[in-house]
């Protein structure tokens, strides 16, 4: 107490001035040192928590909800692929028609062109185990990736021209290769599985 | 754990078992091996397709590493250690190139090394015995006209008691009834085709067998998956029951083997995928007769699902 009132004789200049407020107190609450010197403390240890929750990764958990949402959304893209590839194949053996190949096709090519922005990081399955089953090597080896995408928007491209022109030989070996050059060639190395698989 | 435990201690008492196995004269004769018949005019590109449907190099490439070709090295984890795969290239010292023709056929049909060492069952020599003589020698013409690979084996890593290598004689006299495979007269020449692609090429049930603990595929429970084959993953039930591939066709899994492409619209990765490069570099009559034999066997519902210890 008697630090204070000394304090208070000697002016502001001992106490340096809350370096995370704009509004200044000193004015408001002029003339009763104890508020000041509480009001103070508070706000710095404020700023003190807030700080230490951004150093801490606070900003973590809020990345990590969005890896698993990536992670559910491409699940999602995959299917539908998975679900055109289903209605070519079709096709091919004679269970349906040109006209719904080529409407699958064309669904496929396009919603492969999403492929390339399904993988941020923090979607992998060391992050989500039994969620995710893209494997961490996918963002240790980006140019192999890279090669296997654009294999992908190739053979989409490929198997689209392909049920265009109706020849059922065309459509099988153009499927084959983008199943094995691009979809299988990925599966391989940086598709793990999820629970239930 | 405990069952575990259990075992271990009667895999000690049967290890002792095996030594006296093994002092009254159990040791294969490295010399009695006979070619049962003068190889047949198999050629270098029989010899390339029956080794890419029995995944020679899948194992026998350290591929995740960017390996050479054949140059070994892969690590394979199982729940009996970690084993290194050895460089099986042409090379005269690194590799095989020394093996003679009744090497390397003692080698596949009895699991044993030209200097007499007996090799642990991940090399699949229960499903190669059953080839015959020729494919045999097919596949060894085909390696031997790859090039050689300048690399050196490393020793496997196996828990205890796993790597008192003696066990392994033991373990031939439980499991392995020395080949090759005898076709079923009662059955399709399509079917015994396929059972010999199966079971000897192919070696399905190396994988999707579950195994007991002493490493001895479950005879009874054949093709309906196993919840840990190797490095941690769940290789799936493949008997025609419903909950595996009973609502697939046979051509359906004629397909899948050339492509990869499920009926679901999956298509295949991991090991399957490896294997599926394999398989498809087989005729369609092959894949068709394999088809044909898996969705001939016995339906198996799997086992339920255990927790894995990775991802995979």
């Amino acid at each position: 107490m008697m630090r204070s009132v000394a304090g208070e004789k000697a002016g502001d200049d001992w106490w340096p001035r809350p370096a995370c407020g704009r509004i200044d107190l000193h004015h408001e609450v002029e003339g009763n040192l104890a508020l000041k010197i509480g009001v103070c403390l508070t706000r710095s240890i404020v700023c003190l928590i807030l700080i230490g929750l951004i150093v801490s990764g606070w900003s973590e958990p809020c990345a990590a909800e969005d890896g698993l949402a990536a992670t559910k959304h491409r699940q999602t893209v995959m299917d539908r692929l998975g679900d055109d590839m289903k209605a070519i194949k079709r096709y091919v053996t004679g269970q349906a028609d040109q006209a719904a190949a080529l409407s699958a096709a064309q669904d496929l090519d396009e919603t492969a062109s999403l492929v390339p922005s399904l993988f941020p990081k923090g979607s992998d399955s060391a992050k989500w185990p039994g969620k995710s089953a893209a494997k961490p090597e996918i963002w240790d080896n980006p140019d192999d990736f890279q090669q296997l995408l654009q294999a992908l928007s190739a053979g989409t491209a490929d198997l689209r021209k392909s049920v265009g022109t109706g020849e059922a030989t065309n459509v099988q070996s153009s499927m084959r290769a983008l199943a094995k050059n691009a979809c299988g060639a990925c599966h391989e190395n940086y598709r793990g599985r999820r629970d239930g698989e | 754990m405990i069952m575990r435990a259990n075992w271990r201690a009667a895999l000690i008492a049967i290890l002792a078992v095996t030594g006296m196995v093994w002092l009254i004269g159990g040791r294969t004769d490295p010399s009695s091996i006979r070619l049962r018949s003068a190889p047949a005019g198999l050629t270098v590109n029989d010899g390339a397709t029956l080794f890419a449907a029995a995944g020679c190099a899948n194992c026998h490439t350290d591929r995740p590493h960017g390996g050479a070709l054949l140059a070994g090295g892969r690590a394979l984890v199982t729940s009996f250690g970690t084993f290194y795969t050895p460089n099986i290239s042409s090379d005269r010292d690194f590799g095989i190139g020394r093996w003679t023709d009744i090497d390397f056929i003692r080698a596949l049909r009895r699991g044993v090394g030209p200097t007499g060492k007996d090799y642990y069952p991940s090399f699949p020599y229960p499903a190669f015995t059953q080839m015959t003589d020729d494919d045999i020698l097919a596949i060894k013409r085909y390696i031997f006209s790859l090039p050689p690979q300048r690399r050196a084996d490393r020793a496997p890593v196996m828990h205890f008691p796993y790597r008192i290598r003696a066990g392994i004689k033991l373990w031939k006299i439980i499991y392995l009834r020395e080949g090759p495979i005898e076709p079923d007269p009662d059955k399709t020449k399509e079917w015994n085709r396929g059972a010999y692609l199966v079971r000897a090429v192919a070696h399905c049930g190396e994988c999707h067998t579950p195994r007991d603990l002493l490493g001895g595929v479950e005879t009874n429970r054949r093709f309906a998956g196993a919840n840990m084959a190797v490095d941690g993953v769940k290789a799936p039930d493949i008997t025609p029951d419903p909950k595996a591939i009973g609502r697939w066709s046979v051509d359906d899994l004629a397909s899948y083997l050339d492509d990869g492409l499920t009926p679901s619209g999956d298509i295949a990765g991991g090991a399957m995928a490896e294997v599926i490069r394999g398989t498809s570099a087989l005729s369609n009559e092959d894949r068709l007769a394999i088809a044909v034999f898996i969705k001939a066997q016995a339906p198996i519902p799997p086992a339920p699902m255990q927790k894995m210890s990775q991802g995979g």
